[in-house]
């Protein structure tokens, strides 16, 4: 009984202090985007609709679930909408999300016995594409190779770090009731916004760890 | 209250009854039915191994997209399976018996996995096999099969099971003019959406490479 805790008490700490695959740039910047720039810059917050299509990796306490899927992203309504597939090009389940919660339009029947699991993938992608952003009166803090914005929110703070260039590199939320973080990676050009081609979710509090490979990306009108 | 039961007695009939009878397949269907499989099966029991490429078009009507896909896949009988997803994102399983691994490179991650203990798996290989197999009981054991042309064989399937069957309207298989093996599959879920699987370069029988039900190297 005492080793199972052990054990348990080893995956738990794997989780909470696992770090990013890829750790944020390291080189200075010689000078700063304004606080607009910052603002202004994140593809989240431009009104757009996106089809991403993406391949996935879905860890859920260590169990890992590879999923496929396009997701269709209104970024001015807020609203995303994911259908998953599985090798043979099947719906596994179709998912509409927005700020305040989800719906699940259909699922493999061994999936709707997985509640948890479709609330994991919801939580996951609501941080990760309709995440807090950035306001007018936040902090600005400035650090040799990168620059954050942060407030205070109750019981911790919200913060999103930039690097040199503008791009968003991670949102963190760390309070009493949440410990999170999203980062953005590998950032490439398209249709006039910079979109990251690889995401890195972790809610170190629930051991869910999502991560993104965007193979695909088309703006619609 | 009479009145009532009766009439609900006879919407129960048109509901679920009507339908039965009217999909019920003639003596001379069932006859054309039956010798097409006859012929699948004595063209299948040739088959030992099977190599082809495939494309998988996917058709999400809500999104109006279409995703393109394509791979290879390999089987040896009785159970052996390799299929793979070479673009968009290299992926995909082997099977041998009843354990086998996936994987996709973007994530570098192996996931080993038994059919029996991974339902979501076991339909994808059971689907599979039953396809390279030309595995006719197994198909009948779970879909009610319509005969849509006899050469060559195109066949319609309809789900059995009602939890199948909230997912999947109905299957339809175009086999190869020799009746040898699979050339098209289309999947018509219950949302709309279409899954269209095109097997080309089909070569039977023929030495299939040493790796073929191992994992690739790319860790």
């Amino acid at each position: 009984m005492v080793r199972l805790l052990v054990f348990a008490l080893l995956l738990l700490s794997q989780f909470a202090c696992a770090p990013l695959e890829r750790p944020v740039k390291v080189a200075e910047c010689s000078s700063y985007p304004s606080r607009r720039q910052l603002l202004s810059g994140n593809w989240l917050q431009q009104p757009a609709i996106w089809h991403l299509r993406q391949s996935a990796l879905l860890e859920v306490r260590g169990r890992k679930f590879p999923l496929q899927g396009l997701l269709r992203l209104d970024s001015e309504r807020r609203e995303a909408r994911l259908v998953a597939m599985n090798e043979l090009g099947l719906v596994m389940f179709d998912l509409q999300l927005d700020e305040q919660g989800q719906q699940l339009h259909r699922a493999l029947p061994q999936l709707q016995q997985q509640a948890n699991f479709v609330v994991g993938v919801a939580d996951s992608l609501r941080r990760i594409f309709l995440p807090p952003v950035p306001l007018p009166d936040d902090r600005l803090q400035q650090r040799p190779a990168t620059q954050r914005l942060w407030r205070p929110l109750a019981g911790g703070e919200l913060g999103f770090i930039f690097d040199c260039s503008g791009d968003l590199q991670e949102i963190r939320q760390l309070t009493d009731t949440d410990d999170w973080r999203v980062a953005y990676r590998d950032y490439k050009n398209f249709a006039d916004q910079r979109i990251p081609q690889q995401i890195l979710y972790n809610d170190y509090r629930h051991g869910v760890r999502l991560t993104l490979w965007l193979t695909e990306v088309k703006q619609k009108k | 209250m009479v009145r009532c039961v009766k009439s609900g007695y006879l919407l129960f009939l048109l509901l679920f009854c009507l339908p039965l009878w009217c999909s019920a397949e003639s003596p001379q269907e069932e006859l054309a039915l039956s010798a097409v499989f006859a012929r699948l099966k004595a063209a299948a029991a040739q088959t030992q191994s099977l190599s082809s490429t495939f494309v998988q078009e996917k058709q999400l009507t809500m999104f109006a997209e279409t995703l393109l896909s394509d791979g290879r896949f390999y089987y040896r009988q009785p159970d052996h399976l390799r299929w793979e997803l070479l673009t968009p994102v290299a992926s995909g399983f082997v099977l041998r018996g009843q354990q086998g691994e996936r994987w996709n490179s973007l994530s570098r991650e192996v996931t080993a996995f038994r059919i029996d203990g991974d339902p979501m798996m076991g339909i994808v290989a059971q689907q599979l096999l039953a396809w390279a197999r030309v595995d006719i009981d197994w198909l009948r054991s779970r879909y009610r099969i319509e005969l849509l042309a006899e050469q060559p064989v195109r066949l319609q399937l309809f789900p059995l099971n009602s939890g199948e069957a909230g997912f999947i309207e109905q299957l339809q298989i175009l086999f190869s003019a020799d009746s040898r093996y699979v050339v098209r599959v289309e999947m018509h879920e219950a949302g709309g959406d279409q899954t269209r699987l095109h097997f080309e370069q089909v070569q039977i029988n023929q030495p299939l490479p040493a790796d073929a039900f191992l994992l690739p190297e790319f860790r």
